[in-house]
This record gives structure tokens, C-alpha cells and sequence, in this order.
């Protein structure tokens, strides 16, 4: 059994928090509502509750199930593990002899696997928890490699005052260009484009 | 590799009604046809905005079947 606790100004309120952060239903866990509107609390503390699930139903550990399933029913061997669990994200390091394979072209391949395992596991909840495949230091190499490129782009910019348009991404690259450049004297970064795969200009701002 | 039940359990993943999923395997020689169809009202959500969704479960098809030298084509059913 696995135990968390949730406050908030009503039950219900509780409730609904708990059910969309765990991602699960009302019947797979249990609440213990604590200082349950007693004399003193006058309606201004806010209720806490206990709220205990079998260890089987976090949310980290179904994402691993699930990747385990769709590895062995794609006929992959591979070993998977739970690297880092918050409410904001999930990580899962996957390892395999076919990690090529899962990989695929410029990533195309671990990208369907991923775009798969977040909407499969997230698509009842109000809460969006980004699921993160990764598998041999791959998308950390990628992501050092995009800051590097962002970065460069910076400077040629507040080198030349002209704007500069990256190369045609997907939304998680591309996430990574607005964040790495978020705190970045003088440019301004924005996406172009339609569809899913877009550009980011890099703008000089004075 | 069995394309048909791993089509089958993405499908599954992804619905509200997990009992109208279907996929029905036509096989030639050169090629397999998955044909899936799934209730009306989960067409979206295995299409998906822009397609995204339908594209991710054919890629990784295309991915496995690359194993066996075979082309496996995915049909939505509407």
C-alpha cells in the first residue's frame, strides 16, 4: 500500500485533485479524511485526507507495465526502468540489444512509442504527466546537443541583429530551444509554421 | 511478431470501449493489411489531432514489420 496525502477546502475538492494527480478512480483507493470539520476549524483550515492505493496502481509504476507490454508485443527484448517519478513527469530508461530499432530513424520510432504511452496513460485525467522515454543517454545526448545549437543561434543573433530560423523540429526539440533561450539576454524566440512540426526563429530583442 | 494482436492492445490502450475493438488481418504475399475499427465514438481519439496518433501506430508498425521484410499497412475503419 502505497500512502499520499491531499488537503484542500472541501472533500470533494480532495477529491477530484487526488483522483486527477493519481490518475486513477474512485475505486482504487481509499480516503481518510482527517480534522474533519471540527469546532475549531471554523471552515478557514483546510481538510487533509490520507489517501492510500495498492503499490501496483502508481502511476509510475503503470507506465512501466505498459511500456512492457507494448516492448514485448512489438517482439523487443529490452529491460525497463522507473528513473525518476514527480507529478510533473515520469522517466523510463529503457535497455535492449534492439535499441536501434527502437530508436529509428532521427528518433522517429522512440517518438511513436512515446506519443503511444502518454496518451494511453494519460488520457482520463485532467492532469497531464509527461511520460519520458529514454533509452542509452539518448534523448539526454539529443537535448545537449539542441542546447548547444540554441545557443549558437543566440549568439549569431546578438551578433548580427537579424533573426535566425532554426531547422524544422518537433514540439519536445522545440520545447527545448524556448527553454534553453527563456533566459537569454537579448533574443526572443517564437515557433513558425503549421502542423507538428515547426520552426523556431530566433529574434534579437534590445 | 504477431502485428494484428499488437495493433489490437495499442487500440485497446487508447479507447473508452475496449470491447469494440477490432482488427481484422488480410495477409498476401507481399504485404499485410490491418484493417481496425473501433466504436464511433473512439474514431478521434485513435486518429488523433492532425493524425498524430494514427501516424505514431503506423510508424511503429512499420518499425517491427521491417523485421520481417513485410509491408504492414494499418486501415482505419469509419
Amino acid at each position: 500500500m502505497i500512502t499520499r496525502e491531499f488537503s484542500g477546502k472541501t472533500e470533494k475538492e480532495i477529491i477530484d485533485n487526488a483522483l486527477d494527480t493519481l490518475k486513477l478512480k474512485e475505486d482504487q483507493v481509499v480516503f481518510d479524511f482527517e480534522n474533519k470539520g471540527g469546532i475549531f476549524s471554523f471552515g478557514k483550515k483546510d481538510l487533509t485526507a490520507k489517501v492510500s492505493f495498492e503499490d501496483d496502481l502508481l502511476f509510475g509504476n503503470r507506465c512501466l507495465m505498459f511500456v512492457k507490454e507494448l516492448l514485448e508485443k512489438m517482439d523487443i527484448e529490452a529491460k525497463i526502468y522507473l528513473i525518476e517519478e514527480d507529478d510533473e513527469k515520469i522517466i523510463i530508461e529503457i535497455e535492449s540489444p534492439d535499441s536501434a530499432l527502437i530508436i529509428g530513424k532521427q528518433g522517429k520510432n522512440l517518438e511513436a512509442i512515446q506519443t503511444i504511452v502518454n496518451v494511453a496513460l494519460n488520457r482520463n485525467s485532467n492532469i497531464w504527466t509527461k511520460v519520458i522515454i529514454d533509452i542509452g543517454n539518448y534523448r539526454s545526448r539529443k537535448e545537449k546537443m539542441l542546447k548547444k545549437t540554441a545557443l549558437t543561434a543566440a549568439m549569431q543573433v546578438r551578433k548580427s541583429k537579424e533573426s535566425v530560423l532554426l531547422d524544422p523540429m518537433n514540439p519536445f526539440e522545440r520545447r527545448i530551444i524556448h527553454m534553453t533561450l527563456k533566459e537569454e539576454k537579448n533574443v526572443e524566440t517564437e515557433s513558425e509554421g503549421e502542423g507538428l512540426v515547426k520552426r523556431v526563429r530566433v529574434f534579437y530583442k534590445e | 511478431m504477431n502485428e494484428k494482436e499488437l495493433v489490437e492492445f495499442i487500440a485497446k490502450s487508447l479507447v473508452d470501449d475496449a470491447s469494440k475493438v477490432q482488427v481484422n488481418m488480410i495477409e498476401s504475399e507481399k504485404s499485410t493489411i490491418l484493417e481496425l475499427s473501433v466504436d464511433e465514438a473512439d474514431i478521434g481519439k485513435i486518429i488523433g489531432k492532425h493524425g498524430r496518433i494514427a501516424k505514431a501506430i503506423r510508424t511503429i508498425l512499420s518499425a517491427v514489420s521491417n523485421k520481417s521484410n513485410k509491408r504492414v499497412l494499418l486501415d482505419i475503419i469509419d
